[in-house]
C-alpha cells in the first residue's frame, strides 16, 4: 500500500473507528484464554440468568456461565472461523476471477461454468451435506463457508479484471511484450487489489454472518465452545426474561461485522483518493 | 443479436446441461456417503434393524449406486423427479407447491429492495456528502451488518409481541390461503427481514458503482461537453454503473428460487428452503436431487441471463 | 404531494394491522405441532408426531384412565380364561366406518394380522410377540399364513366378537392393545393393499371422534368432528393441527392467538405463560426418561466402581430444580414413580462427588497433569453422542460434561443429526450417551427390549449384561398376576441400580400450554396422554 493511501486511511475517521472495534474485538479473542475472568464452560446451576451485575458483569446464561468470557472465547472462535474462511476463499476466488476475466474465452466459459456449477447448488445445501459427512468443527465450518462464497467473489474479481483488460496501460503492457503472468500479476491484479482488499473487509463481516446462520440451524460450532451465533440462538428462548445472554453476542456481532465494513469503505476512500466519500 | 451470439448461448446450455449432471453426480455421492439414510426418519424412535433394511429394500437403496443414479437420471430426464422418501408425495409437486410462496417472499423482498435502494444509491451518489448521503449510508452500512435471522426474530419481538399488530409466522390463517388482507398481513414481516437486508446491499453497491463511473474520462468529457447533468448521469454512467448491480442481482438469484432459508425457517414459511434443508436432515435424496436440479437449472439459466446483460449495458465487453 | 403520499401510506399501514383477526378458539382447537407425521396409519406410522395426530382418528379396543389401567373402547366388555391365554372380547355394536360401513370384528383381526405380516414394515410387531403362532407368523423365510395353523391367535367369533389366544400368559397384553399403537383399521379400505404404500396412509379413515379433512405436508394436518361417533359427538369442531418446527416461534404463536394449545414450551417460559391472562398450563407425568449412558462392554465403563462413581459425580436433583424447574421426576430406575412397577425402596446415588474421587481412585485412577484421571497410561476420556435437535437432551449433555470436568473426567460432546445419531446407536458405535427414552406404560416390552442380553442388536445396543436381570425380565413378562409381576419388577430395579449401567436423571413431565377457555383435558401419565382426551374437550368460552 502506498503511503499516501496509509496516510489517508489513517485520517479517514469512519475507518478507524471500524479499525478500533475490530482491534478490540480481536484482542478479546486474542487474550480471553489469559483475561476472560471465568472459564467458557464453568457452570454454577444456582447462578443462572443473573442480569448483569458486579459479579458476571454481562450476566450469566442458562447454564450459569458467565457471559463476558463467553463473549470473548465467541471472539476467538467467530474471528477464527471468519478469517480462514475469508482467506482462503478470496485466494481462490481471486486467482480463478483473475484468470478468468483476464484471459477471456475458453478459460472464462470454463471457470465461470465452475462458479456456476457451485452457485447453482443453494449455499446452505451443500453446508448441510458436507457437514453431515464430515462433521461440525472450526475447520470444516470455515472450509464450507469457503466453498459457498469463492464464487460470488470470482464473479467480482472477473467482472473488474473484464474492465480492466480493455484499459490502456495493459494495451501498454501487451505492446511491451509483457508475458500473461505479469500482466495478470503485476498490472491487472494490482490495480484490482483496492477492489479486492475492500471485498476481503466486508467478506470478513459476511463470513461471521454466515456463521452466526449456521448456528442457528444447529451447524457451525457446537456447545460446550462458545460462538456468537451459537450464544444468541442459545440466549433467544429467554428474550423476555433474561434478554442480555442473546443481546451482547448480537451486538458483539453488530458491531465487529459494522467495523469490517467501515474499515472496507475506508480502504476503499484510501485507495482512490478521488473517491474520497465515495463510501 | 446474431449468429456470434447465437452460438455462444447454444454453447452455454450446451455447457449448463453439462454442468447440471456432473453436480448431481457429485452431490448424489456425497449425500450417500453421508451416515445414516431416510429410514430413520421413517421408523422414528421404535428403531429396529429388521424394519431399516425392510424400508431400505423398498426405497431401492440396496441396490449398486450407480444403478440408482441411472434410474434417477433416466426417469428426471423424462420429467419424473420420483417421489419423497418421507412422504410419498411426488418431488415435482412438493416443489411446486412450495415455489408459489418461495417468490412471493424472495421475489418481494428484491423488488422492495431494487425498487427502493437503486434510487436511493443514486440520489447518495449524486447528492455526496449532503446529508441525504451520509443518512441513506449509515443505513445502507446498518442493514448489511445485521444477521438476518435475528433481524426477523427482532422485527417479530417488535410488532408481533411487543405490540400485537402482525402475525409471527406462516402464509395465511387456516382457511384464509385465499384472503389477500391474510397474505399480505402474513408477508410483511418475512419481506422486510429479507428485503431490508438486499435493499441495504444493492443500496451500497448502487452506490459506490455509480460514483465510481462518474469521475470516469467520458463522464468528465461529456460533462465538459457542456451536456446538462441529468443527462450525463442517465444515459452515460448510469448504465455502467448498473454492472456491478446486475451482479448483485444476479448473485441473489440462487436465493430467489432456492429459498431463503434462514428466514423461512424464523417465520415457518413454506418455501422451497426449509424443504431443501428438511430433507438433507432427513436423508430425502429424490427431494434433495430434485431440488438442486431446478435450482440449479433456475440458477444457470439467469447467470446466462445477466452475462448478456452485460453486453447490453457495456458495449465494451462482448464474447465474441 | 408529499402529504397525500404519507396520508396513503397511514391508510395501508392501518389496513394491514387491521384488528386481531378472531381466533380459531371458539369450537375449533389448532394444536401446535414441532414436526411432522410421516404417515397416519397406526400400523405403520412410528415416530410421536405421527402417534399424536392418529389419535383422534383411530380407536382402539381399550383406552387408558389417569391410572394407567385399561378400560373399555371399541371392546364393551371382556373375559380372561382361567389359564390367562384366551381373551375374549365382545365389541361394541352400531359403531362405524368415517365412510359409513358398519365396524366388525373382522376389522380387528384384519388389524392385528396386518401387524404380524412379515411383509408391511412395522415395529409394533414386537408387542404382540405373546400371540399364539408368533414365530410362524413372523417367521424371516417361509413365514405361515394365519390358515395354515393350528392355533389362530385371532378368531372372528361373530361380528362383534372377536378372540385372541396367546402362547403364554402376559401381563402386558390388555395394556398393549391401546392407541397410539393398536388403532383399528378398516379391512374393507385395506384388504389387499400394500399397508407399506397405501394411499390410506394419506388419507386415513377410522371410527375416532374425528374424522380426517386434510394433510398439507410441512404445515398443516386437519380433522373434523364425526357427528355420528359412538362416545358421543365431541364438542369440539375441528382440529387443526399446525406445524412449526421452532419452539419459540410456536410460542410466540399461542401468544398471538394463531395456536390454541401447544406441547414443551421452554421451560423457563412457563413460570411467565402461567400469569398470562387467558393461558393455562397443565402438567402431567410421563413414563420416559432421560439418561446417560455408556457401552457396558468397554473400558473402564466395565467396572461397577466407575459407573458408580459417575452416578455420584452428577447432582440431578439440582438439575431438575433449577434447569427443569421443577418439572420432572427423579429416576431411580426403568419405572416412572406413577407407575404400578415402580419400588420406593430403591434410591439413585446421592450427589456426592468426593465419594465418586474415591471411587474413580480404587479402581485405579490417578489424576493427571492437566486434571484429567489417567489410569494405565490411558486419560479418562470419551465421547458424549447425542441428538442435536432435542433442546433438553442438549442442555443435559451440556450439563453432565460438566460435572464430569469436575471430579476428572474428560467427556467431549458429539451432537449428531438424527440419521446420523440412530444408525450409530443401533450399531453400537458410541462410547457414552444422552438419550430420551419413549417409553410405554407398561414394562412390558420396553423392560425387555432394553435390559435383556438377547437384545444386544435391538434396544440394548447398550451391550448389558446380568443372568439374574435375564431371568427376572422373563418371569414378569410371562405372567398374568400382577401381584407376581411387581415383584419381579421390584428385584430388578434393584439389581439394576446396584449394576448402575446408567446415569438415569430423570422422567421430564409433560407441560402443556393452552387457552383458558378449554375444559375437559385429562392428564393422562403417559407418553402424548392429554391428546387421548381431545374428544372431551370443550370450549367454554371464558
Amino acid at each position: 500500500m502506498s503511503d499516501s493511501a496509509l496516510v489517508r486511511l489513517l485520517a479517514h475517521r469512519r475507518a478507524m473507528i471500524g479499525a478500533a472495534a475490530v482491534l478490540l474485538m480481536l484482542a478479546a479473542g486474542v487474550l480471553a484464554p489469559s483475561l476472560a475472568p471465568y472459564s467458557y464452560s464453568t457452570q454454577s446451576l444456582t447462578q443462572r440468568l443473573q442480569p448483569p451485575g458486579p459479579a458476571h458483569w454481562l450476566g450469566t446464561d442458562g447454564f450459569g456461565r458467565d457471559v463476558l468470557s463467553r463473549v470473548m472465547w465467541g471472539s476467538r472462535v467467530s474471528l477464527q472461523i471468519g478469517f480462514a474462511a475469508t482467506a482462503l476463499s478470496l485466494v481462490v476466488g481471486t486467482v480463478l476471477g483473475g484468470a478468468a476475466g483476464y484471459f477471456g474465452r475458453a478459460a472464462d466459459h470454463a471457470i465461470m461454468r465452475v462458479a456456476d456449477a457451485f452457485l447453482s447448488v443453494p449455499a446452505l445445501f451443500l453446508i448441510l451435506v458436507v457437514v453431515a459427512l464430515f462433521g461440525a468443527s472450526l475447520l470444516n465450518t470455515a472450509l464450507v463457508i469457503a466453498l459457498v462464497t469463492w464464487a460470488p467473489a470470482a464473479r467480482v474479481v472477473r467482472a473488474e479484471c473484464l474492465a480492466l483488460r480493455t484499459r490502456d496501460f495493459v494495451h501498454a503492457a501487451v505492446a511491451l511484450g509483457a508475458g500473461h503472468a505479469r500482466i495478470l500479476g503485476r498490472h491487472l491484479l494490482l490495480n484490482a487489489l483496492p477492489v479486492i482488499v475492500v471485498q476481503a473487509s466486508l467478506m470478513l463481516g459476511q463470513t461471521i454472518l454466515i456463521e452466526s446462520g449456521l448456528s442457528y440451524l444447529g451447524l457451525g460450532a457446537q456447545p460446550p465452545l462458545p460462538s456468537w451465533g451459537n450464544m444468541v440462538v442459545e440466549g433467544r428462548q429467554f428474550l423476555a426474561s433474561a434478554w442480555w445472554i442473546a443481546a451482547f453476542p448480537g451486538l458483539a456481532i453488530f458491531f465487529t461485522v459494522l467495523g469490517f465494513n467501515l474499515f472496507g469503505d475506508g480502504l476503499r476512500d484510501a485507495f482512490d483518493p478521488a473517491l474520497r466519500g465515495a463510501s | 443479436m446474431e449468429r456470434g451470439l447465437r452460438s455462444y448461448v447454444l454453447r452455454r446450455l450446451g455447457f449448463a446441461a453439462l454442468m447440471l449432471v456432473g453436480v448431481s453426480m457429485i452431490l448424489f455421492a456425497i449425500m450417500r456417503l453421508a451416515p445414516g439414510g431416510p429410514e430413520a426418519v421413517l421408523i422414528g424412535g421404535e428403531f429396529s434393524a429388521e424394519a431399516a433394511a425392510q424400508i431400505r429394500q423398498r426405497l431401492g437403496l440396496d441396490r449398486p449406486l450407480a444403478l440408482q443414479y441411472v434410474t434417477w437420471a433416466g426417469a428426471a430426464v423424462r420429467g419424473d423427479l420420483g417421489r419423497s422418501f418421507k412422504t410419498g408425495d411426488p418431488v415435482a409437486s412438493l416443489i411446486a407447491d412450495r415455489l408459489g410462496p418461495t417468490l412471493q417472499l424472495t421475489g418481494g423482498a428484491l423488488l422492495f429492495a431494487v425498487v427502493v435502494a437503486v434510487p436511493l444509491g443514486v440520489l447518495a451518489a449524486v447528492r455526496r456528502g449532503t446529508a441525504w448521503d451520509t443518512l441513506g449510508s449509515a443505513v445502507a452500512l446498518f442493514g448489511v451488518s445485521f444477521p438476518s435471522f435475528w433481524l426477523g426474530i427482532m422485527l417479530i419481538l417488535l410488532f408481533s409481541d411487543a405490540l400485537p399488530w402482525l402475525p409471527p409466522s406462516g402464509l395465511a390463517e387456516y382457511g384464509r390461503e385465499g384472503d389477500l388482507l391474510s397474505r399480505a398481513r402474513h408477508a410483511v414481516l418475512p419481506t422486510l427481514t429479507l428485503g431490508l437486508i438486499q435493499m441495504a446491499a444493492v443500496m451500497r453497491f448502487t452506490r459506490s458503482s455509480l460514483l465510481e463511473v462518474l469521475r470516469q474520462d467520458y463522464v468528465r468529457t461529456a460533462r465538459a461537453k457542456g451536456l446538462a447533468d441529468a443527462r450525463v448521469v442517465w444515459r452515460h454512467a448510469l448504465r455502467n454503473a448498473l454492472i456491478p448491480v446486475v451482479t448483485v442481482v444476479g448473485l441473489s438469484l440462487p436465493t430467489l428460487v432456492g429459498g431463503a432459508v434462514l428466514t423461512e425457517t424464523v417465520f415457518a414459511w413454506p418455501g422451497i428452503g426449509r424443504l431443501a434443508v428438511g430433507a438433507v436432515f432427513e436423508r430425502d435424496y429424490p427431494v434433495i436431487m430434485g431440488v438442486n436440479l431446478i435450482v440449479g437449472a433456475v440458477v444457470i439459466a439467469a447467470n446466462l441471463l445477466t452475462d448478456l446483460a452485460y453486453t447490453v449495458i457495456d458495449p465494451r465487453i462482448s464474447y465474441q | 404531494m408529499i402529504q397525500s403520499i404519507v396520508l396513503a401510506a397511514l391508510v395501508v399501514a392501518l389496513t394491514l394491522t387491521g384488528l386481531r383477526p378472531a381466533a380459531a378458539a371458539g369450537r375449533d382447537m389448532v394444536v401446535g405441532l414441532s414436526g411432522d407425521a410421516t404417515s397416519l396409519n397406526p400400523i405403520i406410522a412410528t415416530d410421536s408426531m405421527s402417534y399424536i395426530v392418529e389419535w383422534p382418528v383411530f380407536d382402539s379396543l381399550l383406552e387408558l384412565d389417569q391410572s394407567l389401567n385399561v378400560k373399555p373402547l371399541l371392546a364393551e366388555s371382556w373375559e380372561t380364561s382361567r389359564d390367562g391365554l384366551t381373551y375374549t372380547f365382545k365389541l361394541k355394536k352400531g359403531v362405524t366406518w368415517h365412510d359409513g360401513k358398519p365396524f366388525t370384528a373382522r376389522d380387528v383381526a384384519f388389524t392385528f394380522y396386518s401387524v404380524l405380516d412379515p411383509k408391511v414394515t412395522t415395529p409394533h410387531r414386537a408387542y404382540f410377540d405373546a400371540l399364539a403362532g408368533f414365530p410362524e407368523l413372523t417367521a424371516k423365510e417361509n413365514p405361515k399364513r394365519p390358515e395354515e395353523l393350528a392355533v389362530r391367535p385371532i378368531e372372528v367369533v361373530d361380528d362383534h366378537t372377536v378372540r385372541f389366544r396367546l402362547r403364554y400368559p402376559s401381563g402386558s397384553f390388555l395394556a398393549v392393545l391401546v392407541n397410539p399403537r393398536a388403532g383399528i383399521v378398516p379391512e374393507h379400505l385395506l384388504r389387499g393393499a400394500d399397508l407399506n404404500t397405501a394411499e390410506f396412509n394419506r388419507k386415513p379413515v377410522g371410527t375416532g371422534p374425528f374424522k380426517f379433512v386434510e394433510w398439507r405436508r410441512g404445515e398443516r394436518i386437519v380433522m373434523e368432528a364425526n357427528d355420528k361417533y359412538h362416545g358421543g359427538r365431541p364438542a369440539l369442531n375441528r382440529l387443526i393441527f399446525r406445524i412449526i418446527p421452532d419452539g419459540v416461534v410456536l410460542v410466540q404463536e399461542l401468544r398471538a392467538g394463531g395456536v390454541d394449545l401447544m406441547e414443551n414450551p421452554p421451560l423457563t417460559e412457563v413460570a411467565r405463560l402461567k400469569q398470562t391472562a387467558g393461558l393455562k398450563v397443565l402438567v402431567a407425568d410421563n413414563t420416559s426418561y432421560t439418561y446417560f449412558g455408556w457401552r457396558q462392554d468397554l473400558v473402564p465403563f466395565n467396572d461397577v466402581r466407575v459407573r458408580r462413581a459417575l452416578n455420584h459425580a452428577i447432582d440431578v436433583p439440582s438439575i431438575i430444580k433449577e434447569v427443569l424447574q421443577g418439572y420432572a421426576a427423579l429416576s431411580a430406575g426403568q419405572f416412572s414413580p406413577s407407575s404400578w412397577a415402580y419400588d420406593a425402596s430403591v434410591k439413585p446415588y446421592a450427589y456426592d462427588p468426593a465419594r465418586a474421587k474415591a471411587l474413580l481412585a480404587e479402581a485405579g485412577f490417578k489424576p493427571g497433569a492437566d486434571g484429567v484421571l489417567v489410569k494405565d497410561g490411558k486419560p479418562f476420556s470419551f465421547s458424549i453422542r447425542h441428538d442435536v435437535a432435542n433442546p433438553t437432551v442438549k442442555d443435559t449433555a451440556v450439563i453432565v460434561q460438566e460435572y464430569l470436568k469436575r471430579v476428572g473426567v474428560d467427556a467431549r460432546l458429539e451432537p449428531l443429526d438424527w440419521p446420523t445419531f440412530v444408525k450409530k446407536l443401533f450399531a453400537s458405535e458410541f462410547e457414552g450417551i444422552v438419550v430420551n427414552w419413549t417409553n410405554h406404560h407398561d414394562p412390558d416390552p420396553f423392560a425387555y427390549t432394553i435390559w435383556h442380553s438377547s437384545q444386544w442388536k435391538g434396544r440394548n445396543f447398550a451391550h448389558y449384561k446380568n443372568a439374574r436381570v435375564d431371568e427376572l425380565l422373563e418371569q414378569a413378562r410371562r405372567t398374568a398376576v400382577v401381584a407376581e409381576r411387581k415383584k419381579a419388577y421390584a428385584e430388578f430395579s434393584k439389581v439394576l441400580m446396584e449394576d448402575a449401567p446408567y446415569v438415569f436423571l430423570y422422567f421430564p413431565q409433560q407441560v402443556y400450554v393452552t387457552r383458558q377457555g378449554y375444559e375437559g383435558f385429562v392428564a393422562i401419565p403417559t407418553f402424548a396422554g392429554v391428546y387421548q382426551s381431545l374428544k372431551a374437550v370443550r370450549w367454554t368460552g371464558k
